[in-house]
């Protein structure tokens, strides 16, 4: 099959005035040429505008994140009850919840906690999968069949599920919850780091490095790791949206994030236990949610497009569907 | 054929037994706090001790493994440590509810998906396309238990026009409670599944479309609803049978949230009450019935190739 039908042609122009307008010379070192590789996929980034709509929403959630303690009117967890479930108002900008509690404080200590479990997760997941696929594709004999049947076993599986039994197992809260996801993240990046240990291993000049005396770690460092890296970097960023996904669905299920403590996904099921009293304050954290997952998918397909000949099939390889098939063939979010 | 499926059911047991034993030895980690959740909360040292042995947590890790896969594989994965039931017998009461929810999911992401999918490849780049793919995108973003949550909004607390909770099997009040029942959650879970549908539709068929034999039937003269229903869409039938198949895995993982917004007494809330009540022998059953269910899914896929692209008939 070829690319995708959508893929402007544009997108090849581009890459050919970028690789023209390097200066020549500068290319003596392959250092460089990575370097140089990643400007241009940086300015390709930049020139797809949803991607950077995206990525300038992300960074905006970041900064309310982070400035939480200076925005916040109120106590996110303070309670009033005689003013619960109000609409907005200039007090409460976004009206108060089941509790009385401001929604607006609420959503913006909440994005904290989203954000905080995104990192977790996506840590855990890159911990346990990338230095294992690594190893894997590296070494192959026993070491690749066990941990491969394991990352397989893994993936038969559907994520919510899998999640839902490590969390059985570890209890609720948040933290487990990560690792939860962490866990079940971590397979694709596996695969990934699998098959870019694969590929390169044979490769003449990890022999001649080899040769001359390098150890397997800083062959698999400085040589195996940034030939995954683009691929890598893509499917971390798919599995921020899932990670988002996987947190508000838990934590509406109330095994995430404990009250009084504020996520999305608990502001989510305190709005849907008062589903029948005030059916809109449902509104803002849903809204939060599927802005940052569509955000989280967009600025991915952006970095796919972008990385495009590097290495990235992310999609083929998360899907593990034989390559039968290609992903998201739409190159626009 | 027959090589194909017997093939591929060997190749599932090494996965099966795999998974398996990952989950065991999690589950291990806990053993105690099993025997403690089953013996009662104020339960003395002794009672414990009594829990576990009667639970057979005394015994080596290996040793219980191999007793339980040797239940598992006769139909038996144990009683609830809870309720004392017997955890095949709970997990099969939940699956048809759950079954008849993935059935009209499939129904719904299949008419609505397939069609517009196939529109939008008629026409690239025309505003058709662009709507179809805009809104798909948009819809893969939305978690299907915030789907449930507008629908039930909308059409149960605003309108009451749909229940908006519970179950009614098909035996008690006929087809037309029983869909009644499922549209709004079987809408919620196909959402996500219809958009990545019409997506993957159109992507298979613009490269079919694409190909010389499509501008040959078509220059043969032959009319363009036999050429897009017969010959292309026979043609891109492997990447929308994968969908079609990725979305049993999709659904199940929607099922634990939507039945939960729809109070339906699926196999998602049992799963959602066990890790509540973290009844271990419940959630191994859970964990190992759905990937027996998603390794079947995958197997009628596999075969199913063979239907559309004779070339994989091995």
């Amino acid at each position: 099959m070829t690319q995708g039908p959508l893929t402007e042609p544009a997108a090849d122009v581009d890459g050919a005035t970028a690789v023209a307008a390097t200066p020549p010379g500068s290319s003596t070192s392959p250092g460089a040429g990575r370097r140089r590789g990643a400007g241009r996929a940086m300015r390709q980034l930049r020139r797809n505008r949803s991607a950077m709509v995206a990525l300038t929403f992300l960074l905006l959630v970041v900064l309310a994140a982070v400035l939480a303690p200076l925005l916040a009117p109120a106590d996110p967890a303070a309670q009033d009850l005689i003013n619960q479930l109000q609409g907005p108002s200039s007090e409460h900008l976004l009206g108060t919840d089941n509790f009385g509690r401001d929604v607006l404080s609420r959503l913006l200590f909440g994005a904290q906690v989203t954000l905080v479990a995104v990192l977790q997760a996506l840590v855990i997941a890159a911990v346990a999968g990338i230095p294992l696929g690594l190893l894997a594709g590296f070494v192959g004999g026993p070491v690749d069949a066990v941990l491969s049947r394991v990352s397989d076993a893994l993936l038969s599986l559907p994520p919510l599920i899998l999640a839902l039994a490590i969390v059985g197992i570890l209890g609720p809260g948040l933290t487990n919850v990560m690792i939860a996801i962490g866990v079940v993240l971590a397979p694709p990046l596996f695969r990934l780091a699998r098959g870019a240990a694969q590929s390169v291993t044979s490769e003449t000049y990890i022999e001649a490095c080899r040769a001359m005396g390098c150890s397997p770690w800083r062959i698999l460092w400085r040589h195996v790791l940034p030939n995954a890296s683009s691929p890598l970097l893509v499917q971390l960023t798919f599995s921020a949206g899932v990670i988002i996904i996987a947190e508000a669905s838990l934590s509406f299920l109330g095994l995430g994030v404990q009250p009084p403590d504020a996520s999305w996904g608990t502001m989510l099921r305190d709005a849907f236990d008062a589903i029948y009293e005030s059916p809109y304050f449902m509104v803002a954290p849903a809204v939060m949610i599927v802005l940052t997952i569509l955000s989280f998918a967009v600025l991915g397909d952006g970095l796919r497009d972008a990385l495009e000949g590097r290495g990235v099939s992310v999609p083929r390889e998360k899907r593990g569907v034989r390559g039968l098939m290609r992903m998201a063939t739409t190159r626009r979010g | 054929m027959v090589r194909i499926v017997v093939r591929r059911l060997l190749s599932a047991i090494p996965l099966l037994i795999a998974l398996s034993l990952f989950v065991f030895v999690l589950l291990d980690l806990m053993e105690g706090d099993a025997a403690r959740a089953a013996a009662g909360e104020n339960a003395t040292p002794e009672e414990i001790a009594a829990a576990s042995e009667r639970l057979g947590l005394d015994k080596p890790l290996l040793l219980r493994y191999v007793l339980w896969l040797g239940n598992a594989v006769r139909g038996d994965l144990g009683e609830s440590l809870l309720s004392s039931q017997s955890v095949s017998a709970l997990i099969f009461e939940r699956v048809p509810v759950t079954l008849s929810l993935a059935l009209v999911t499939l129904v719904i992401a299949v008419l609505v998906g397939l069609p517009l999918g196939i529109a939008a490849a008629l026409r690239p780049n025309s505003a058709l396309d662009r709507f179809v793919t805009a809104i798909a995108s948009v819809l893969m973003a939305i978690p299907p238990f915030v789907i449930g949550l507008v629908l039930v909004l909308i059409f149960a607390v605003s309108a009451s026009v749909f229940p908006a909770t519970g179950y009614s099997a098909l035996g008690e009040e006929g087809f037309g409670e029983w869909l009644n029942h499922l549209v709004l959650p079987a809408i919620a879970l196909a959402a996500i599944s219809g958009a990545e549908l019409a997506r993957q539709t159109r992507a298979a068929m613009v490269d079919t479309l694409g190909m010389d034999f499509v501008r040959t039937v078509r220059a043969k003269g032959l009319r363009s609803p036999m050429i897009v229903g017969k010959h292309a869409l026979k043609n891109a039938g492997v990447p929308i049978v994968t969908i079609l198949g990725l979305q049993a895995s999709r659904v199940l993982a929607g099922a634990v949230t939507v039945e939960f917004v729809f109070a339906l007494p699926g196999f998602g809330s049992l799963a959602v009450t066990a890790v509540n009540q973290r009844d271990i022998p419940v959630i191994l059953g859970i964990v190992m019935v759905s990937a027996v269910g998603v390794l079947i899914v995958n197997l009628v896929v596999d075969v199913s190739y063979g239907y559309f692209n004779p070339k994989l008939r091995r």
